[in-house]
């Protein structure tokens, strides 16, 4: 796992303020995420890089043992847990990765899918539907930037269902090379 | 017409809903003399096979549980190792078909991975045949053989229908993965008998050997 200590989450004035992660599934050396990432940093207070490359993180098995037998802990015993727990402690998650069938990755959407531990079986009417409970009281907002073959417009609903479900908020998707646009989202809000 | 099926979820094969989706749909398609191949993405192994199915059959059949609003993770893995098909004349010939299934019960909770799967078949170069959404499918296999054959009998016809018209139609599905939304009436009478559902949950999970609150908060200690 790398993980890098950008800066910390402390204001100047020494009041905390909203903390961003950005998770990773391009390599370290990867020409534009290395400067979607400075770009990122220029506006925002990064304070963890995860690149999730050499990390051993196995897909979501769908046994439901997060929700059925070890409520809110994964029964996969690998490297995703510390990422869970990075994704906890954060405000805001800036996901980047590459893009197949107009979709994120197979590596990325694992990461997704092994979200499952942060609801609970138990479900609730939330506008007209139901959703699945939320674990804990706050999940950070989310936003995603991609590379290669993404259909913009699909990944954006999908990010807002997903985020919905997870009682957080979509700051939308973009190319990598369009990372000022998720900041200017973020700066909005 | 023969039919390759391929179940797309992680989950192993014996506890799988998918699994006992897909079997319920190929009694209802090989009604008729029609013949079906099933594979399972789980059985990771057999990957090889699968693209061979892949490859060489022009009406294929994915089977996929709904993970996070679209497709689990494992589907696009194996997506990434199939090449787009090429066909001498230049026109698309394999037609794929979907089933698509959720735990939660509207239809609308599969809009959004359905319509992912209207573009993908264009990225293979093969043409898109519909799919069949069904949701409340969670508890196929937490009820028992029994009652669970009951949830997935439904997809008998369907496969029959399939078989028949070589296609999902909107209408159809639409008609078979209702309700889309609940009605307010149902929400309420929802509202006033969820402690019992979820007295049921508890007590069915506590029997098998869970071993914390359903709402436990294992990572709370680093949330400061």
């Amino acid at each position: 796992m790398v993980v890098s200590s950008m800066r910390k989450s402390i204001g100047a004035n020494g009041g905390s303020v909203l903390k961003y992660i950005i998770i990773n599934t391009l390599l370290e050396n990867n020409i534009e995420s290395r400067g979607a990432i400075s770009d990122l940093s220029r506006s925002i207070a990064i304070s963890d890089v995860i690149y999730t490359e050499g990390m051993k993180i196995h897909g979501c098995i769908g046994c439901n043992g997060c929700w059925m037998k070890t409520p809110g802990v994964c029964r996969i015993k690998d490297d995703y847990e510390q990422i869970l727990i990075k994704i906890l402690q954060s405000d805001r998650i800036i996901f980047i990765t590459e893009a197949k069938f107009g979709f994120v990755s197979w590596k990325m959407k694992n990461l997704i899918d092994r979200l499952l531990p942060i609801g609970v079986i138990y479900s609730e009417f939330k506008n007209g539907r139901t959703r699945h409970c939320a674990r804990y009281k706050k999940c950070a907002d989310m936003g995603l930037l991609f590379t290669g073959d993404g259909d913009a417009v699909y990944l954006s609903a999908w990010m807002k269902q997903i985020s919905l479900n997870l009682c957080a908020k979509s700051f939308g998707v973009f190319e990598i090379s369009d990372g000022k646009e998720l900041c200017d989202a973020f700066s909005h809000d | 017409m023969h039919l390759a099926m391929i179940s797309c979820t992680p989950r192993n094969v014996k506890m799988s809903n998918t699994a006992k989706i897909i079997e319920s749909f190929k009694t209802g398609f090989e009604k008729g003399g029609n013949t079906t191949e099933a594979h399972y993405l789980s059985q990771k192994n057999k990957w090889g096979n699968i693209r061979d199915a892949f490859n060489g059959n022009e009406h294929i059949l994915f089977a996929i549980p709904l993970f996070f609003e679209c497709v689990p993770g494992i589907m696009l893995e194996f997506l990434e190792t199939l090449e787009p098909k090429e066909y001498p004349d230049g026109m698309a010939k394999t037609k794929i078909g979907f089933i698509l299934q959720g735990g939660l019960a509207e239809a609308s909770q599969l809009r959004c991975g359905e319509q992912y799967l209207e573009r993908l078949p264009g990225y293979l170069n093969c043409q898109y045949s519909g799919t069949l959404i069904k949701g409340n499918m969670s508890m196929v296999s937490m009820l028992g053989d029994k009652s669970g054959e009951k949830l997935v009998a439904p997809f008998m016809d369907m496969g029959e229908y399939y078989a028949e018209h070589g296609a999902f139609s909107k209408e159809r599905v639409s008609d078979f993965a209702k309700p889309e939304y609940f009605s307010k009436g149902f929400i309420l009478l929802y509202k006033l008998l969820n402690p019992m559902q979820r007295l049921f949950i508890s007590l069915l999970t506590k029997k098998r050997g869970r071993t914390d609150s359903l709402k436990a908060k294992p990572y709370q200690k680093y949330l400061v």
